[in-house]
């Protein structure tokens, strides 16, 4: 009670100074809040706009080389492949599941031999999948650490993923596009076979497109 | 591919190790010989030879994954059941079963990683039956063969560990291969030493460590890796006819040489079978100059 009392006394008691003060107290306090407001709005526009894409299959290309006696390397691909992915800031995913009896190093018979017991072993390990944990995006490059399972054995890696550009499909949906390229060792996967022949590093380069769903 | 330094590392040693191992055991410069130190003497001989070349192919052992390592482990359950029944006093019923069990573990235990991705329940059944049956029957016919058979068998044996090693190297399983040739050398470091005993079961004991090794080699061959259904079947059911030697009008009248002759012919016959077309197969494909 006493402390309305004293208000109401200010305020019948106040001064034109007073008055206009009080004014551009108020304004100054709406503006703030407005700007405030604006701000979160624009904050919350940048992290909800999260939009998943579904790989392109006909526009993604997986690729490896690993380098044959010092002399050469031998270059192969995956032919049969499916994945994801979302793009929302540092909460973007990447997925990306390969079926790796689609090897194809353009040569029959090694490509039976990489299917075997002594590489892949597709028929007790028939995926290859990377599934990211945490991305940290800077400009156009997404930096996806995740954890990449090959021949059974499950690491994590860290996959540069350069976003190159923005693009509409034929349907009219956002289309957007990405290359990478990273160095893996086939031992650090149980992979033994052959070293010193073969390289123990294998260099992948992926592209892929991915129209929005 | 054979290296040079492969070739001496995992088949020389192996069956140098082998046949010191088995000469050490059995002592054939003895004119006594027991049914015991036989099962032994082949136990350890195998365990080191063809452990030897394992680690030389594959490095050092570790926690199973891979079928291949769950047949690392089948040999040396296989051992330890030889060794087992041999040194503890345990019943005479108590071997076969152990033995059977090993039979019938064999297949699962290197099929367990095939049989969730490649196959319904239904299909489990069948195909895990019929090749714990087969196991369990091949096996079992090839141990009652050791108890007939004289110091030839060890080398049919071994014929037929190379010729397994061939098929698995000629049909893209490269690791395949120089296991089946470090596991024939094995053997024939052994069966040297075996021809130099005077006793007539030097063959004791050399099936119960060998088969479940030779018949691993097929069942991963062909279920992981290229090697065709029946070059797997013809290998597998091959060592079998070294019974032809039993027939008793043969058996009677002929000599040990003779018999052991008969056996490696009629076996050889089977294996070319197989090699044959491997072989045929495996040059014509050169034409790919695929070296790894």
């Amino acid at each position: 009670m006493l402390t309305v009392n004293r208000e109401s006394n200010r305020g019948t008691n106040r001064s034109p100074k007073g008055i206009v003060a009080g004014l551009m107290f108020m304004m100054m306090t709406i503006v703030s809040v407005m700007a405030l407001s604006m701000t979160t709005s624009t904050a919350r526009a940048a992290d909800g706009e999260s939009t998943k894409y579904a790989l392109d299959k006909a526009h993604t290309a997986i690729y490896f080389k690993i380098e044959h006696m010092g002399m050469s390397y031998t270059f192969g691909r995956f032919n049969e492949f499916d994945g994801e992915f979302t793009l929302a800031g540092g909460d973007s995913q990447f997925t990306m599941t390969i079926k790796a009896e689609s090897i194809d190093t353009g040569n029959a018979k090694r490509d039976d031999h990489l299917r075997g017991s002594d590489f892949f072993n597709v028929k007790q390990f028939p995926t290859i999948e990377f599934v990211t944990k945490n991305v940290v995006v800077e400009g156009d490059m997404y930096h996806a650490e995740g954890d990449l399972t090959l021949h059974g054995i499950t690491k994590s890696v860290t996959i540069p993923f350069q976003k190159l550009a923005d693009g509409k499909a034929r349907s009219g949906k956002k289309k957007t596009g990405f290359v990478s390229e990273f160095t893996i060792k086939r031992s650090d996967f149980g992979m033994m076979y052959g070293q010193g022949a073969m390289g123990d590093d294998v260099t992948l380069a992926v592209s892929f497109e991915g129209e929005a769903e | 591919m054979i290296e040079p330094i492969w070739a001496v590392t995992g088949m020389v040693v192996p069956a140098l190790l082998a046949a010191i191992v088995l000469a050490l055991t059995i002592r054939p410069w003895r004119k006594s010989c027991s049914i015991h130190s036989m099962h032994l003497g082949w136990a350890l001989a195998i365990l080191v030879g063809f452990g030897t070349g394992y680690f030389v192919t594959l490095g050092w052992p570790h926690a199973p994954m891979v079928a291949v390592d769950y047949l690392g482990l089948v040999a040396l359950i296989a051992v330890v059941v030889q060794l087992g029944v041999n040194l503890s006093n345990c019943p005479s019923w108590v071997v076969p079963i152990a033995r059977s069990i090993l039979a019938i573990a064999l297949t699962p235990l290197l099929l367990i990683s095939y049989i969730e991705h490649s196959w319904s329940a239904s299909e489990i059944v069948l195909w895990l039956s019929a090749l714990c049956l087969a196991s369990v029957a091949i096996q079992g016919l090839m141990t009652a063969l050791s108890h007939r058979a004289g110091r030839d068998l060890p080398v049919v044996l071994g014929v037929c560990a190379g010729a397994v090693g061939l098929a698995n190297l000629m049909s893209a399983w490269e690791t395949g291969g120089q296991l089946g040739l470090t596991l024939a050398a094995a053997i024939f470091g052994g069966a040297a030493i075996a021809m130099l005993m005077s006793c007539k079961i030097a063959a004791r004991g050399v099936t119960i460590v060998v088969m479940p090794i030779y018949l691993g080699l097929l069942v991963i061959g062909h279920f992981y890796n290229s090697l065709v259904g029946w070059h797997a079947i013809v290998l597998a059911i091959a060592p079998l006819a070294a019974w032809v030697g039993e027939i008793p009008k043969l058996k009677s009248k002929s000599a040990p040489w003779v018999i052991a002759i008969v056996r490696l012919v009629c076996v050889g016959i089977i294996l070319l079978a197989v090699l044959f077309p491997v072989v045929f197969a495996f040059i014509e494909s050169m034409s790919d100059e695929y070296a790894y």
